[in-house]
């Protein structure tokens, strides 16, 4: 992963931080409860793509 | 949350056609380009956001000049093909992120420039994009925009706005120069310039490129051939044997900053 894009990213809801799952293939926002995935080492920040955080 | 299907249909639309957005002669010519960035006085330390970066030859164009590119899009097959173009032109800092205009993923001020080019027609509500950049660029930074415009005179803008929207789905509204001079003064920028540049677009591969169906370009084509004489002569129609062979319309040039 791009780590300055990684540092400059931020959840498109709350604008608050972005947490990055172990496996490298989530981007978490704890505040929202939401999760976006990376496809193909792209995040997809779209909230109508992110799923909650059980 | 539910999609506004201007935004699932401009998804659908560039998924399928993203490649034809990288080799387009339209995308890759760059004079209008080439003003934006005269006028946005870029340094080597920038960061810089390219919203809506299509087929990537903003983004690739800037990578050249300073420190990062955020490349953005709406749509991920899209960013794929500008990665490609990226790497053809061997460019290690620009990176890519799928997001929606309208509500950028990026902390307020992260940016020294924010540029937008030949996309604001797609969006559903503009002045929410339009907002956006203000906010995600830092104090002082600047905000770069070239998109169509449409003259002020009704029937010409109805007649433009008609052929696009036939021709492309996904297209919403081409403003007029007022409409954006108004736009960006009320999302609180400091204009700093403002200019227009005559476009030709050469007919086939223009009403191809958006992969509608033969007879819809054929439509587009009639629309243009039974034109009034003003229309045509407004745009700057060339036909050849009852064939439409190009057009010109104006690309608006915008900069300001952010206050």
């Amino acid at each position: 992963m791009d780590e300055e894009l990684l540092e400059i990213l931020a959840c498109p809801k709350c604008k608050g931080g972005l947490a990055l799952s172990i496996d490298e293939s989530e981007l978490r926002c704890e505040k929202c409860r939401l999760s976006y995935r990376i496809d193909d080492g792209i995040p997809i920040l779209l909230i109508d793509e992110a799923s909650s955080i059980e | 949350m539910t999609e506004p299907p201007e935004k699932r249909e401009t998804r659908e639309q560039f998924g399928k056609v993203a490649a034809r957005y990288r080799t387009s002669i339209d995308h890759t010519d760059p004079d209008d380009r080439k003003i934006l960035i005269s006028w946005l006085s870029l340094s080597p330390s920038h960061v810089v956001l390219d919203v809506a970066t299509g087929g990537g030859h903003t983004a690739a164009a800037f990578a050249k000049l300073v420190r990062k590119v955020v490349a953005s899009d709406l749509t991920p097959e899209m960013l794929r093909e500008a990665r490609i173009l990226a790497r053809e032109r061997g460019l290690g800092n620009v990176g890519f992120v799928a997001a929606d205009a309208e509500c950028l993923p990026f902390p307020t001020s992260s940016f020294d420039r924010v540029v937008c080019r030949i996309a604001p027609h797609h969006f559903p509500d503009v002045r929410a994009a339009i907002s956006e950049f203000v906010r995600v660029a830092r104090q002082g930074g600047q905000v770069g925009i070239i998109d169509s415009v449409v003259p002020e005179d009704p029937a010409l803008d109805s007649f433009m706005n008609g052929i696009e929207r036939l021709r492309d789905s996904s297209h919403v509204r081409s403003y007029n120069l007022d409409e954006w001079v108004s736009f960006l003064k009320e999302a609180g920028l400091l204009l700093l310039h403002v200019s227009c540049a005559w476009k030709e677009h050469q007919f086939p591969e223009w009403v191809s490129r958006t992969g509608k169906p033969e007879a819809v370009q054929r439509e587009v084509e009639e629309m243009f051939l039974s034109a009034s004489p003003r229309v045509r002569e407004f745009f700057r129609l060339r036909a050849e044997g009852g064939r439409v062979v190009s057009y010109s319309d104006e690309k608006g040039i915008f900069v300001g900053r952010k206050m």
